[in-house]
C-alpha cells in the first residue's frame, strides 16, 4: 500500500468559542498538487497553520495530521521545529512583509540550511545561490546581498519559495501565494511551483480563494466554507458535476457577468481626454535641487460616451490610478486636456459645478469612510459641491433615496460605518457617489477586495444602477475577467500608455498588442466546457 | 550610505548655526548691556566700561556673534567674569565630571532596559510581564532628584557605603571618582531605564506580530531563536530613536542631580553662572549642552542608517 | 458594544481626580493657612493637630501639599495648553503640506527645539528675565510644542493616506476643511493620550525646575521647592522629603495610568469588528 504524503484526520480547531476548522479530513498523495478553495473565514488558512503547529496562541486542535505516516500532532515543539522548513515548507500571501527587512535575501535563504543541517555559513550561501537561481533569481541579476525592499513583490515571493524548498521538503504549503501579485507575475509564480512539483516528488497544498487558479493546476480540490469541507474530489469532476450547492454558487459567482444594458452611443463624448501627460516627483530633492520626476501617464487620449461603461485594465504601477486622480481634478496634468461635457477639468482650483459631475468608488471598503461620522453625514458629503444643496428633511430624504437605491435601508443613515460588512460598505460607497447624481462614476478597483459571491452582487447592483440612473462608468481594475463582465469597451494600459482598446469581446478574444496577449494568456481560467452546464 | 551621512551632516551644521543664533539673541535680549547686568545697578560707569572692553562687547551684534562663534571654533569660549579664567578651562574641568556621569547613566539604563524589556515581551501577559510593567510605571513616576535624595539617605547616611556628595577628582584615583558618581548615575538611570524598558517591550511585541516572524517559525526556527535572530534587531531600531531623544532628558537630569550630590559639573557651573550673572559662562555652557544633544541625535541617525537597510540610499 | 473600562484607566482617573480635587479645594479651604509662620510648631511629625506634620517654619504640610498640587497642576496644564495650541496646528499644517517647504520648515524647527531640553530653555529664560513660575510654564510649554507637532503630523499623515480623504477632496473640500473635519477627529484620541503623558512630564519638569530654583518662587508653595528645602533636614525630619515626593509620584502615576488606559480604550483598531 502506498503511503499518503499528508493525511489530515478529523481536524478541529477551536479558539475560545469559535471553531474556525470543523472535522476536516483530507489526503494528499506524493507529488500531488492539492487545492483548498474557500472565501475569507472559511478556515482554509487555519487548517494549514494547524498542520504546521503554528496556530495563534489560545487555539486548541484535535484530530491528527500524518506526514508520510508520522503523526505531527504527537510531536513536541522541538521535534516540530525539525519538521518545519525541512520536511514541510510554507509560503504566505504577503510577500512585501513576509521577509525580514534588515537581513539580506541570501542570509534568509541560507538560514534554513544552517539551522537544519548545521551547515557553515559559506556552504549555506553557496547552496542558497543555487536555490535562488532555481526560482529564477540568478545571482548575476539579483545578488545574495540584496535586501527585501530592493525587490519587487514577485521577486520576494520567489525568495520565499527558495527558502521553503531549500531542503527539498516532502510538502510545500502555499497560502494564497499569488493573491497580492499582478496577473502576469502570478502566472510566473504558479509555473514555478508546478515545475518544482514535477521535478521531484514534493506535494503542494495550494490554498486560494480563486477557483480559476486551481482549475489549471491542481489534481484534486477541497472546497471549504465556515470551517467545514463542503465538497472535495478530483478537479475536473468537481467542476463538471459538483454536488454541493455552495460549490455551484462559488463557480457561478466567479464567472458572473450581469446582464448588460444595450449601449446607447452618444453623439459627443461625455469625457474627452487628449494627449494627457502626468508626472510626479520621486525621491526627495538633495538640499535645494529638484527631485527626479517620473512620468506616470505618458500621452493618454480617450473618450467615453454618455451612458457607456468603459474598462481600464492594467497592472500595479501602470499609471491607471494617477490617470483616475487627474480626471477627477485632484492632480494637475503636465500637458494635455480633459473635458467633462463642455467643461475643462484643470486640477487644483476647479469650479465645484465641474467637480459635481464626477464621483468615485474606492477599493478598500474599510478606508473609504471617516469612522467618526454617521452614514448620513458620510453619504451627504458630496453635497458640499452643490450650491443649493438640500438641507434638513430634504437632505435626509436624498440620503435615504441613495441608500435605498443601493439596497440599504433608510434607517442605516443613523449608524456608524463599523457596523457594516465589507459588501455593505461598498454599497454605501456607491450611495455616496450617487447622491448628487453625477454623470460619471469612476470605479477604482471597486470590487477587488470583495469575496466572489459579494462581488457578484455588487456587479449586479452596478449594472442595475447604470440602467436606472443613466450612469457612465470608468471601471478601473487589474482583473480582465471582472472588467469583461461589466463594461462595453476596454482599454489596456501599460507604463503610462494605453496600448490597446476596443470592444470587450474583441480585446479578450483577439488581443492585438503583445502585452494584452500576455495578460489574457496569464489569466487563470476555468475551461468553459467544465462549467457549460451552469449557464442553462 | 555616504550621501545619507552627508545629508545628516548638513542638517547637523544647520541646526548648530540656528541654535547658536537663538542662544545669542536670547543673551542679547538681557535688558541693558551684559556688562552692567553682570555688575548690577550700582556699578560705577567706568567699571562697566572696563568690563565691556574686557568682554569684547564692542561692535555691532553681527560682529559680536561672528566673534563668539569664531572664538568657539578655535576653542576660545571667552573669559568668565567671576572666575577670571577662560571659560574653556572651566568647561574642560567640569566636563570631566558631567560627561562620565552622562555616559554611566546612559549605559546603565540601556543595559538594564533592553534585557528587561525583552524578558517582559517574551512573558507577555504573565506574572513576570505584569511585575515589569508595574515597576516601570512606578519608575517613570519617580522624580530622579527625589530618588537621589532617598538613595543618599539609605546608602550614604544609613549604610555609609557611599559618600553623600562631592567629587574627589580623577587625580585622586579612578575608583573613588567612579564611586562618587555611582549613586548619581543610578538616580539618573532609573527613570530612563523604566521608559526604555517599556519602549523595548512594546517594540518587541510589535515585531513579533509581523509576518516575517511567522516566516521564520515556518522555516523551523525555535521561539527563542526567532526572538534573537529576527525580532531583536528589528525591535532595537525604534529603541535607538528613544535613546537619542532621552539624551536630552539625561542632560537636563544631570544638571539637577549634580545639585543633589554637590558635584562640580557643568550643571553647577551654569547655576553659579546664573546667580553670579556670569552670562559668558551661561551662554557657552548652554551652547555646549545643545551641541551635545544635536551631536548625539546625529550619531543616532547614522546608527539608524546602519541598522535599517531601507534608509540607506545607494 | 463599548469595551469595558480597563482597570488601569479607573485607577489612574481616581488618583488624578484625588489630586485635582485637593488642588481645587485649596482655592477655598486648607486645614491651616500656608502663609502664617509658626516657629513654635516647627518640624512636628505627622499626627495630632497637623495630620501630616509641619515644616521648618511650622507650616502645615497637608495644606502646603494641597497648594503645591495647585501650582504643579496649573503649571503643567498651561504648559500642555501652550504645547497643544502651537504644536497641533503646526503638525496639521506640516501634514497637509507633506513633502513641501512648509513641512520641511516645521520639521527642522521641531528638531531644533528638541535640542533644547526644557531645563536649558528655563536656564536661558531665567538668565534673561529672572526666575519665576512663569519661566517654568514657558519652558515646559516650548518644550511640549515639538512633541505635539510631531505626534499630530505623524497621526495626520497616516489619516491623509486613507481613501476617505480622497473622497472628501472629490467632494471639493480644501486642505484646511479636511484637516478640521476629517483629520482632527481621527487623531483626537492620539492627542488626548499624548496630552496626559505631557501633563505628567510637565509635573515632573515643574518639580525639577522648582527644585533647582528656576520655577515657582517663595512664598508660593510648590512640591519641588518643598523638596529642595527639606534636603538639609532629611536625616531628622524625613517626612518633609518623603511626603512631597510621594505626592509627585502619585500624581504622575495617576496621569500615566490614565494615559495608558485611554490608549487601550480609545484605540480605534481595537474597535473594528471581526
Amino acid at each position: 500500500m502506498t503511503m499518503r504524503r499528508l493525511e489530515i484526520d478529523r481536524l478541529n480547531v477551536q479558539i475560545g468559542d469559535v471553531h474556525p476548522v470543523r472535522d476536516v479530513s483530507l489526503a494528499i498523495e506524493p507529488g500531488q498538487i492539492f487545492g483548498i478553495a474557500g472565501e475569507s473565514g472559511s478556515g482554509k488558512s487555519m487548517t494549514a497553520l494547524a498542520v504546521m503547529g503554528l496556530l495563534p496562541g489560545g487555539a486548541a486542535r484535535t484530530g491528527a495530521a500524518r506526514l508520510d505516516g508520522q503523526d505531527l500532532f504527537a510531536l513536541d515543539e522541538a521535534a516540530m521545529c525539525g519538521v518545519r522548513g525541512q520536511r514541510i515548507g510554507m509560503i504566505f500571501q504577503e510577500p512585501m512583509t513576509a521577509l525580514n527587512p534588515v537581513r539580506t535575501i541570501g542570509s534568509q535563504v541560507a538560514e534554513t540550511l544552517i539551522i537544519h543541517q548545521g551547515m557553515s555559513r559559506a556552504d549555506a550561501a553557496e547552496i542558497a545561490a543555487t536555490k535562488l537561481d532555481r526560482v529564477g533569481l540568478a545571482a548575476g541579476r539579483v545578488g545574495l546581498d540584496r535586501y527585501p525592499h530592493e525587490l519587487s513583490g514577485g521577486q520576494r515571493q520567489r525568495v520565499m519559495i527558495a527558502q521553503a524548498i531549500a531542503l527539498q521538503p516532502a510538502l510545500l504549503i502555499a497560502d494564497e501565494p499569488t493573491t497580492a501579485l499582478d496577473v502576469t507575475t502570478q502566472a510566473g509564480i504558479l509555473d514555478l511551483m508546478s515545475g518544482l512539483v514535477e521535478e521531484g516528488d514534493m506535494s503542494l497544498m495550494l490554498i486560494t480563494h480563486d477557483l480559476a487558479v486551481l482549475a489549471g493546476l491542481s489534481s484534486a480540490i477541497a472546497v471549504m466554507k465556515g470551517g467545514w469541507i463542503v465538497e472535495s474530489g478530483a478537479t475536473e469532476t468537481l467542476f463538471r458535476s459538483h454536488r454541493h450547492a455552495y460549490t455551484g454558487r462559488l463557480l457561478a459567482a466567479s464567472g458572473h457577468a450581469p446582464a448588460r444594458p444595450a449601449v446607447r452611443p452618444a453623439a459627443t463624448p461625455l469625457l474627452d481626454v487628449e494627449n494627457l501627460h502626468v508626472g510626479y516627483q520621486t525621491g526627495r530633492p538633495v538640499l535645494f535641487g529638484k527631485g527626479a520626476m517620473t512620468e506616470a501617464v505618458r500621452g493618454v487620449s480617450l473618450a467615453i460616451g454618455a451612458g457607456e461603461s468603459v474598462g481600464l485594465v492594467g497592472e500595479s504601477g501602470c499609471g491607471k490610478s494617477t490617470l483616475a486622480r487627474t480626471i477627477l481634478g485632484l492632480q494637475a496634468a503636465r500637458s494635455g486636456s480633459i473635458r467633462l461635457g463642455d467643461d475643462a477639468v484643470t486640477g487644483g482650483a476647479m469650479p465645484a459645478r465641474v467637480r459635481a459631475g464626477m464621483q468615485i468608488v474606492f477599493q478598500d471598503p474599510y478606508g473609504s469612510f471617516n469612522p467618526r461620522h454617521r452614514v448620513a453625514r458620510l453619504v451627504a458629503e458630496p453635497f458640499h459641491l452643490i450650491e443649493d444643496a438640500p438641507v434638513g428633511a430634504a437632505r435626509d430624504k436624498a440620503v435615504a433615496e441613495a441608500l435605498e437605491a443601493v439596497g440599504m435601508a433608510a434607517s442605516d443613515a443613523g449608524k456608524y460605518i463599523h457596523e457594516f460588512s465589507g459588501g455593505q460598505r461598498q454599497r454605501i460607497a456607491i450611495a455616496r457617489a450617487l447622491v448628487i447624481r453625477p454623470k460619471l462614476i469612476i470605479l477604482d478597483e471597486a470590487v477587488s477586495a470583495l469575496d466572489v459571491s459579494i462581488r457578484a452582487q455588487i456587479l449586479d447592483l452596478l449594472a442595475a444602477l447604470r440602467d436606472s440612473h443613466g450612469l457612465t462608468y470608468l471601471f478601473i481594475s487589474h482583473d480582465l475577467g471582472v472588467v469583461g463582465a461589466i463594461t462595453d469597451r476596454v482599454m489596456v494600459m501599460k507604463d503610462g500608455v494605453i496600448v490597446e482598446q476596443g470592444p470587450v469581446a474583441d480585446v479578450l478574444e483577439r488581443p492585438d498588442h503583445p502585452y494584452t496577449r500576455e495578460l489574457v494568456a496569464a489569466r487563470p481560467q476555468i475551461p468553459p466546457e467544465w462549467t457549460a452546464r451552469d449557464d442553462r | 550610505m555616504l550621501s545619507y551621512i552627508l545629508s545628516r551632516l548638513v542638517a547637523l551644521a544647520l541646526s548648530l548655526v540656528v541654535a547658536s543664533l537663538v542662544i545669542f539673541v536670547m543673551i542679547e535680549m538681557v535688558p541693558g548691556d551684559p556688562a552692567s547686568f553682570m555688575l548690577g545697578l550700582n556699578a560705577a560707569p567706568d567699571t562697566v566700561a572696563a568690563l565691556r572692553a574686557e568682554l569684547g562687547l564692542g561692535g555691532s551684534p553681527p560682529e559680536r556673534y561672528l566673534r563668539w562663534i569664531g572664538g568657539m571654533l578655535q576653542g576660545d569660549f571667552g573669559t568668565s567674569y567671576t572666575y577670571r579664567t577662560p571659560v574653556a578651562e572651566l568647561v574642560t574641568a567640569r566636563l570631566a565630571v558631567s560627561l562620565p556621569l552622562a555616559v554611566m547613566a546612559l549605559l546603565l539604563s540601556t543595559l538594564i532596559a533592553i534585557p528587561v524589556g525583552l524578558y517582559a515581551a517574551s512573558r507577555r501577559g504573565g506574572p513576570g510581564d505584569w511585575s515589569v510593567m508595574g515597576l516601570t510605571q512606578l519608575g517613570i513616576a519617580v522624580p530622579n532628584f527625589w530618588f537621589a535624595m532617598i538613595l543618599v539617605v539609605i546608602f550614604a547616611i544609613q549604610l555609609r557605603w557611599f559618600s553623600a556628595g562631592g567629587f574627589p577628582g580623577w587625580d585622586q584615583g579612578v575608583w573613588p571618582s567612579l564611586k562618587a558618581l555611582t549613586l548619581p548615575a543610578v538616580a539618573l538611570a532609573l527613570p530612563q531605564a523604566s521608559i526604555l524598558a517599556r519602549v523595548m517591550r512594546s517594540s518587541v511585541l510589535e515585531v513579533l506580530g509581523q509576518d516575517y516572524i511567522r516566516t521564520a517559525r515556518a522555516k523551523g526556527l525555535s521561539r527563542r531563536r526567532t526572538l534573537t535572530d529576527h525580532a531583536l534587531r528589528n525591535a532595537l531600531i525604534p529603541v535607538l530613536t528613544i535613546i537619542g531623544l532621552q539624551f536630552s532628558f539625561l542632560i537636563a537630569g544631570a544638571i539637577i542631580i549634580e545639585n543633589v550630590f554637590f558635584l562640580p559639573g557643568l550643571g553647577r557651573l551654569v547655576f553659579q553662572g546664573i546667580t553670579q550673572r556670569d552670562l559668558i559662562v551661561v551662554e557657552s555652557v548652554v551652547m555646549l549642552l545643545v551641541f551635545a544633544v544635536i551631536l548625539v541625535n546625529f550619531l543616532v541617525d547614522i546608527a539608524y542608517g546602519f541598522a535599517d537597510p531601507r534608509l540607506r540610499r545607494r | 458594544m463599548r469595551p469595558r473600562l480597563p482597570v488601569t484607566l479607573v485607577a489612574g482617573l481616581a488618583l488624578t481626580a484625588l489630586f485635582a480635587a485637593a488642588a481645587l479645594l485649596s482655592l477655598v479651604w486648607t486645614p491651616h493657612a500656608v502663609d502664617v509662620l509658626n516657629i513654635a510648631a516647627r518640624l512636628q511629625p505627622p499626627g495630632g493637630d497637623h495630620l501630616l506634620g509641619t515644616d521648618h517654619f511650622g507650616r502645615d504640610m497637608l495644606s502646603m501639599l494641597m497648594v503645591g498640587a495647585r501650582t504643579s497642576i496649573a503649571v503643567a496644564i498651561v504648559a500642555v495648553g501652550i504645547g497643544m495650541a502651537l504644536g497641533v496646528p503646526l503638525g496639521l499644517l506640516a501634514a497637509a503640506n507633506h513633502g513641501g517647504v512648509v513641512d520641511d520648515l516645521v520639521m527642522r524647527g521641531n528638531d531644533l527645539v528638541f535640542a533644547f531640553p526644557a531645563l536649558v530653555i528655563a536656564i536661558l529664560i531665567t538668565a534673561v528675565f529672572g526666575p519665576s513660575a512663569f519661566n517654568a510654564i514657558l519652558a515646559i510649554g516650548i518644550f511640549n510644542t515639538p512633541v505635539f507637532a510631531r505626534v499630530t503630523r505623524g497621526g495626520a499623515l497616516s489619516v491623509w493616506t486613507q481613501d476617505f480623504i480622497l473622497a472628501a477632496r472629490v467632494s471639493g473640500k480644501g486642505a484646511a476643511r479636511i484637516s478640521l473635519e476629517h483629520i482632527l477627529p481621527n487623531i483626537a484620541s492620539l492627542l488626548i493620550v499624548q496630552g496626559t503623558i505631557q501633563f505628567s512630564l510637565g509635573i515632573l519638569a515643574e518639580a525639577g525646575l522648582s527644585y533647582v530654583g528656576l520655577g515657582a518662587q517663595p512664598p508660593l508653595p510648590s512640591w519641588g521647592r518643598m523638596l529642595a528645602d527639606s534636603q538639609t533636614m532629611i536625616s531628622f525630619a524625613p517626612h518633609l522629603a518623603v511626603l512631597p515626593g510621594l505626592a509627585i509620584i502619585a500624581t504622575v502615576l495617576g496621569l500615566n495610568l490614565t494615559g495608558d488606559g485611554l490608549r487601550d480604550h480609545l484605540d480605534p483598531r481595537l474597535r473594528r469588528p471581526s
